[in-house]
């Protein structure tokens, strides 16, 4: 009998100092069943769920605040939390909650009656996913909840069945994303055949053993980068973005602009920093080589971004060539955190970019709502349509100027301090980081000219349409965003502080042993 | 012996595997894919992974590939896709359920008696458990929301159009 239960081993029953720091996705959970049966007990169940679905994310939120600061690994090691995972987690969902105010105030009339608790389901999955997607080393885990935030969203793409570029775009996103995620999936499982070991940390360790760099670990990176790309969009993965965007409603587009790709930036951090750590931060074959396709990665993506982004006539293609823009600017900074001798720079830079994430959630989320807002009133995404928008809905342009100007990086919004942040961090380091520092300045100066040609159309053309009308909640949320964006610029200093921690990513080498 | 096997399965693999790639009829290519799974499931028996063997068998094998056939005769319409089976290939099919047949009588006489409890201390499927409810639980647990949420999903988009049947009640 012994000799079983020795077989048997130790089955695992989290005691609460586990479920803790899984409390957020407990309660997204808990929302998804909670939306499940709400539809049983109401008449209006679109917006029964809405309010479910916004009660659970607002639950979530709260709950991270209690997760923060109880950094260590969980669940015998395939669960981290530290300040990364907690700040990515808050941004995400607050960040949701945010699209389903959104949806409540501009999509909810355009979606038929029984649909909304399928709708808030895959949604909250994907947040699910999302927000996993920054607290796990563990190979396993990372695919699987990297699946976890990408099938959802291949529905959501296609929500609108009767419409054939929504269908289109969604078969396009399955395709490119099973494609994707095949090659991903195969480079993790030559790095489990190379190590003999699922996690990360350890892989790293091992991979920093002078003369232990298989010919093979080139394919496990290319297959990582390869799967992450595609969900941060980074050319040569990002044919699926305008293409989506354009299909899906306004709403999912938003989501999937910042949720979906926020959450593979985080996740590629974690992984570079978890190389670069391990590395000691020295220059090796792996780190020099990781550094240099990073860098190349993010200036191919911000260039082509914007350059696509030139010849756009529809609003939500054109934010999804600026939304690829970005993610280039974000993939630069990354560049950083392997191959510099010492940890200061890898952590000026992780803090840098979850910066820049924190400010593009209010820029995108206004832009996108002021978009949603004309579709509504108009049923028009062309950005003609846009046509003397100052007149007809004055507080409507001006936040949409706002986003615009902070997109472009321009005082005194936040979104100047952002990219400053961001060059600065490139531009400290010297070397062929000035490069990319001159490359994002370039770009930055040609989105100047499709961004400010949407505030053109807005104030200078005027086709004596009538006054735009609608509800005020949309308004709401895009004067609060624009009201961030100042906001975050003032008090720049002390979202500096609250982010300082970011770069000090729990490694779970050194814990696993106590927390078991 | 193994290396003999192992080659003869090697090249199954790799042959039929080049079938799935090249063949343009799709009833052809799953066919292919039925050998290189099959083909792929007698490694892992070499490799004493007879729990994976079993599952490559009967998930893949069995229940993807039958998915697949099944998925094709319902929907393509093309004359190719469908089966005149001719005079010859009755012929082959006998001669192939016969051998299979005698195969398995015989073997199933040749076993012994009464089959000896293993000794070994190797029980794959208990450890399989025991991992899933030990070192992966949470991956495990994960699994079933991302099964629960996809199915939904798929419910969603296989869902008739209600809305004609709705409009008028």
């Amino acid at each position: 009998m012994s000799s079983t239960l020795a077989i048997i081993g130790s089955p695992f029953i989290p005691g609460w100092d586990q479920l803790g720091a899984f409390l957020p996705e407990l309660v997204l959970v808990a929302a998804i069943v909670g939306v499940l049966i709400t539809p049983f007990f109401t008449e209006r169940r679109n917006f029964a769920c809405a309010v479910v679905a916004l009660v659970g994310l607002v639950g979530a939120f709260v709950s991270v605040f209690a997760v923060a600061g109880e950094d260590g690994a969980y669940f015998r090691g395939l669960l981290v939390s530290d300040s990364l995972a907690v700040l990515w987690k808050g941004l995400l969902l607050l960040f949701t909650a945010g699209i389903v105010l959104m949806w409540i105030g501009t999509m909810a009339e355009a979606m038929r009656e029984g649909d909304g608790p399928e709708f808030f389901t895959l949604l909250l999955g994907a947040t699910l996913g999302m927000s996993l997607m920054a607290s796990t080393t563990n190979l396993l885990m990372i695919f699987l909840v990297v699946e976890l935030a990408s099938l959802p969203s291949y529905v959501l793409a296609g929500f609108r069945k009767t419409h054939r570029l929504g269908a289109e775009a969604s078969l396009k996103y399955v395709l490119f994303g099973a494609a994707t995620s095949s090659i991903m999936v195969y480079g993790l499982s030559l790095a489990y055949g190379l190590y003999g070991t699922l996690d990360l940390a350890k892989i790293a360790e091992q991979m920093a053993v002078p003369g232990a760099q298989h010919v093979l670990l080139a394919v496990v990176l290319i297959g990582l980068i390869a799967g992450i790309g595609f969900k941060i969009s980074a050319v040569p993965f990002h044919f699926w973005c305008p293409d989506v965007f354009e299909g899906a409603h306004v709403d999912v587009a938003a989501f999937l602009s910042v949720a979906s790709k926020g959450a593979a930036l985080v996740l590629l951090l974690r992984m570079v920093m978890l190389i670069g750590s391990a590395a000691g931060f020295e220059a090796s074959a792996v780190t020099v080589s990781l550094a240099w396709t990073l860098g190349i990665l993010g200036a191919v993506t911000a260039t082509w971004g914007n350059l696509a982004a030139f010849a756009q006539t529809n609003i939500k293609r054109l934010l999804a060539y600026s939304s690829i823009a970005h993610a280039g600017y974000m993939v630069c900074a990354l560049s950083l955190l392997v191959a510099r001798r010492n940890e200061a720079p890898a952590a000026d830079a992780a803090q840098a970019v979850i910066l820049y994430l924190a400010v593009y959630l209010f820029m995108n989320l206004g832009a996108f709502t002021i978009a949603a807002l004309v579709w509504r009133q108009t049923g028009s995404e062309q950005i003609a349509d846009f046509s003397g928008l100052g007149r007809r809905a004055p507080i409507a342009a001006a936040v949409m100027t706002a986003c615009l100007f902070s997109l472009v990086g321009l005082p005194p919004l936040a979104g100047f301090a952002a990219k400053l942040v961001l060059m600065k961090v490139l531009f400290d380091n010297g070397g062929w980081w000035t490069v990319l520092v001159f490359v994002i300045g370039i770009n930055t100066v040609l989105s100047l000219y499709y961004y400010l040609r949407i505030v053109k159309v807005m104030y200078l053309q005027d086709r004596g349409e009538d006054v735009l009308g609608g509800p005020i909640l949309p308004r709401v949320i895009g004067v609060a965003c624009a009201a961030m964006l100042v906001i975050m610029l003032i008090g720049f200093g002390s979202l500096d502080r609250l982010t300082r921690d970011a770069g000090r990513i729990h490694d779970t080498n050194s814990s696993v042993a106590a927390v078991k | 012996m193994t290396t003999v096997l192992f080659y003869i399965f090697a090249l199954l693999v790799a042959c039929s595997a080049i079938g799935v790639a090249v063949s343009r009829n799709i009833v052809r290519t799953a066919v292919c894919l039925f050998f290189t799974l099959t083909g792929v499931a007698g490694l892992y028996f070499l490799l004493n992974a007879e729990f994976l063997a079993a599952v490559q068998l009967v998930v893949y094998a069995g229940g993807t590939l039958i998915l697949i056939v099944f998925g094709v005769m319902l929907t393509n319409r093309l004359p190719s896709a469908g089966w005149d089976v001719k005079p010859w290939e009755k012929t082959v099919a006998l001669g192939i359920g016969a051998v299979l047949a005698s195969a398995l009588v015989a073997s199933i006489l040749s076993l012994p008696p009464r089959a000896q409890p293993d000794e070994s201390g190797a029980y794959p499927v208990l450890e399989l458990g025991a991992a899933l409810l030990g070192d992966y639980l949470l991956p495990f647990e994960l699994v079933s929301v991302v099964l629960l949420v996809v199915m939904i999903g798929a419910a969603y988009l296989a869902k008739g159009r209600r809305r004609n049947r709705e409009a008028q009640p």
